[in-house]
């Protein structure tokens, strides 16, 4: 089955819904609620027809989408990794101070590689190999992180200084393109190749399938683990890097706002939270709904509390629209 | 057959189903079909797989819901929306995948949503043992103890819970969906007492099942289903064997008939697989056996005599514990886990395809693929081309039966699901091919279709291990035969000694030293 058909190409060759298969199905549900919300925000404000601010929610969705490519992938598998709000805030804090220690920019991008490599074996070791839930390892991973990154601030006073490659990614506009948006066009790329063009992909799909017949069918299931979650920890981190070019400045918490937002992006792209049926083709679609909501909301003249609360109840139907199709 | 049969047909039907049909996607899965169940009569259904007989059971559990036609309980249309649904209107219904809480107790298991309460809120521990152990009785079954939990119990046992659990209702109608596919002889004489009882009782029972041999005995009327649709009935006391094979199969019957062959001859060639002194404790011990290319040789006896255990053994399924030693085409081979083996030449068709063999929910090219995705590279991206070459030799070689290889293996009949589990093998050009009970579950059709794989494997020169719950089974397939008794080998059988006294004997028989 061919995951990575756009649908919207799709969508015009084959005008009935019911040809197409049910990953195609789903796929192109997630855009055509992408469509709507967006709709729903040039009605609600005409601003989010202007390039300016479509712009900045690009630079928004590049965030959480480049965390949900890891998260897709252990949504995939069945797992789902809940240690993304602390990898982001480590390896902002760690980054920026030793790459202004060092004085060398490439020093920032050691450390993602190296937080990613870590956090991620560590995570697919208590997944894997001691058969732990994800939910509740990565959690405490997640937890232990937090402690870590106190521990390193509390000993070292946190940097100013955001190394200028950092800030470039994510805030530079070569030719008229947010910088960060192309970089999220380039792993998008990579990571539908990957899933539906690498033997891994297959593997992905087989495990979330039935973990015991790809046992039996020669599937590595220790390597594809531990590559899903180092995908992830290494998103995540790389996303602590942009975040940091952002707003020129790494700080405690940092990470906390994305931790549901992926996943509901993965959600509203179609993945099947029990494993073995979606992609990422979908949740790119989910990451642009879930910036987009959160934009619209802010515009809206509301209060913190209620825009939260409509959020929340916004996502909850979304996920419920595609987990009750699951059943 | 039985006797209330005359007198029973006076009576109304308390289920009639009238032209009932159900499409999924394009597929039509059952189309007009009727049926009607009386009180006190055992209605037997009978067709290949893939025959419609899930789906129509699906349709009169509430599981499904129908396209056409309608269902009446007691002359009044019905629908259900819901399974739950079905059991109120008095349709129990017992799935061949038995649906018991492991860790709950019987009685637990049995009265689940219906325990009777004290005070409206409280469960009544008492009564509900009570209740439960009546139940129990009511089925001979009053040796199962109602307070062990469902897990100690054995298939036969749990199988019975379920059918108490299904009484609990008090249903008019209780259909069994092949409730003897998993049992011993032993455990198939007490099911047909219980199915017996039930029809004093007047319940009305649907059976479903594979062996003629248990239709014959227990129906008292047949419905025989192929390609969704009924294609033909027997009314109380005319049942022939002949007929019925020849309705189900269609023109595969000639390929029914071809299955009953004789055994492929062993070869003098040098050995592939060689086996000595495997132990694992608990399970096997002392395990020795040469395998050569072109052979067929079968682990039999009893079942839970450890020979299962040793196929699941060689294949790396245990990964502490195993002694001795294996050789695999000359190499020391010790396998901790599958992809050794996999590595070294072997290839395993497991039992239960569903959750073991082959991935459902994935496509037939993806399914096939699966084992030789580094051969299907070019530059590291999987070929397309390359996989539909592979595929579609396959699918054409082994005459599986699918709409396009991009379909879901879930869409695909039981025995085709099952030639698509071999298919992935031979992408792979195996070695040794160990099959394990491949025949579980799959029609006469679909098994010929598997036997003249076998057979074909081993003339190309392949070693094949063989085992299977069907004793019936080795003579038709294999040269030589290790019978297992207690984890160990307690004889050899070959050429034509092949047969199923001798198998049987030697499952009884105390070790001797003749193993090979």
């Amino acid at each position: 089955m061919s995951r990575a058909i756009d649908p919207a190409v799709r969508a015009t060759r084959m005008p009935l819904a019911a040809r197409l298969s049910p990953d195609q199905r789903r796929v192109l549900l997630s855009y055509l609620i992408l469509l709507a919300v967006y709709a729903g925000c040039v009605a609600v404000n005409r601003e989010f027809l202007s390039w300016g601010t479509m712009r900045l929610q690009l630079v928004q969705a590049t965030f959480i989408g480049i965390i949900a490519i890891g998260q897709t992938c252990a949504v995939l598998i069945g797992q789902i990794d809940l240690s993304v709000p602390w990898t982001i805030t480590l390896s902002a804090i760690l980054g920026t101070n030793l790459a202004a220690l060092y004085g060398q920019q490439w020093v920032a991008f050691a450390v993602v590689g190296a937080i990613g490599l870590a956090v991620g074996l560590v995570n697919a070791f208590g997944v894997f190999a001691l058969r732990v839930h994800s939910l509740i390892w990565t959690l405490a991973v997640n937890l232990l992180l937090q402690g870590i990154t106190l521990l390193y601030s509390n000993a070292a006073a946190p940097t100013t200084h955001v190394p200028p490659i950092a800030r470039f990614l994510a805030l530079g506009n070569p030719a008229g393109l947010p910088m960060a948006f192309l970089v999220w066009v380039f792993c998008s790329a990579l990571a539908i190749l990957a899933l539906s063009l690498l033997p891994f992909g297959r593997q992905v799909y087989a495990i979330g399938n039935r973990p015991a017949a790809a046992l039996l069918s020669g599937v590595r299931l220790g390597r594809i683990h531990a590559i899903v979650f180092v995908v992830s920890a290494l998103g995540a981190a790389f996303v602590g890097l942009l975040l940091s070019g952002y707003s020129s400045q790494a700080y405690l918490g940092m990470g906390n706002e994305y931790l549901l937002p992926p996943i509901a992006a993965v959600v509203i792209g179609g993945t099947r939270l029990s494993g073995g049926e979606g992609g990422y083709v979908g949740s790119i679609a989910g990451a642009l709904v879930v910036v987009l909501l959160q934009a619209m909301l802010v515009t809206l003249a509301v209060s913190e509390g209620a825009r939260e609360v409509i959020f929340g109840t916004i996502l909850l139907a979304l996920c419920f629209l595609f987990l009750r199709r699951a059943r | 057959m039985g006797e209330g049969g005359a007198e029973a047909a006076a009576k109304r039907p308390v289920l009639a189903a009238s032209g009932l049909g159900k499409r999924f996607g394009g597929v039509v899965a059952l189309q007009g079909v009727d049926l009607a169940l009386y009180p006190g009569e055992v209605h037997a259904l009978l067709g290949a797989n893939g025959a419609g007989k899930s789906t129509l059971v699906k349709l009169l559990a509430g599981i499904e819901q129908p396209d056409g036609g309608e269902i009446r309980i007691r002359g009044e249309p019905v629908r259900f929306a819901t399974p739950h649904a079905a059991l109120v209107a008095g349709i129990a219904t017992v799935h061949q995948e038995l649906s018991l809480f492991p860790s709950l107790g019987v009685a637990a298991n049995i009265l689940i949503t219906q325990e009777p309460r004290r005070g409206r809120v409280w469960i009544d521990g008492r009564a509900l043992r009570r209740r439960a152990r009546a139940l129990l009785e009511g089925l001979g079954a009053g040796d199962i103890d109602p307070e062990v939990p469902v897990s100690e119990l054995s298939l036969a046992q749990s199988q019975l819970v379920e059918i108490a659990k299904a009484l609990s209702s008090q249903p008019g109608v209780l259909i069994l969906d092949e409730p003897t596919s998993a049992l011993s002889v032993a455990e198939v004489e007490r099911l047909m007492a219980v199915i017996e009882r039930l029809r004093t009782q007047g319940t009305a029972i649907v059976f479903i099942s594979h062996r003629l041999g248990e239709i014959e005995r227990i129906a008292d009327r047949v419905s025989i289903l192929r390609s969704g649709e009924k294609v033909g009935d027997f009314a109380p006391g005319d049942f022939s064997r002949e007929r019925a094979l020849a309705l189900m199969l269609g023109e595969s019957w000639q390929e029914g008939a071809r299955a009953e062959r004789a055994a492929p001859a062993a070869t003098a060639a040098a050995p592939v697989l060689a086996v000595q002194g495997l132990t694992l404790a608990r399970h096997f011990a002392e395990v020795s056996f040469k395998l050569r290319p072109g052979e067929v040789l079968g682990l039999g006896g009893l079942e839970g005599q450890g020979h299962k255990e040793v196929l699941l053994a060689l294949f790396g399924v245990f990964r502490r514990g195993l002694d001795g030693q294996i050789e695999l085409g000359g190499a020391r081979l010790r396998p901790r886990r599958p992809r050794q083996a996999i590595r070294a030449g072997m290839a395993f068709i497991p039992d239960d395809r569903k959750s073991l063999g082959g991935f459902l929910g994935l496509s037939v090219s993806e399914n096939i693929a699966i084992t030789v995705l580094e051969g299907l590279c070019r530059f590291f991206l999987l070929s397309g081309a390359r996989e539909a070459s592979l595929v579609g030799g396959l699918v054409r070689r082994l005459g599986i039966v699918a709409a396009s290889s991009r379909v879901a293996l879930g869409s695909l009949s039981g025995g085709n699901q099952q030639k698509v589990v071999v298919a992935k093998w031979l992408a792979r050009r195996a070695a040794v091919y160990v099959f394990c009970d491949p025949t579980r579950g799959v029609d006469a059709g679909a098994r010929a279709g598997l036997f003249g794989i076998i057979r074909e494997l081993a003339a190309a020169g392949s070693a094949v291990l063989f085992y299977s719950t069907d004793i019936s089974e080795f003579p038709l397939l294999c040269s030589r035969v290790l019978v297992f008794r207690e984890g160990r080998i307690s004889g050899a059988l070959e050429g034509k000694e092949v047969s199923e006294q001798n198998i049987l004997d030697l499952s009884f028989r105390e070790a001797t030293r003749e193993a090979a």
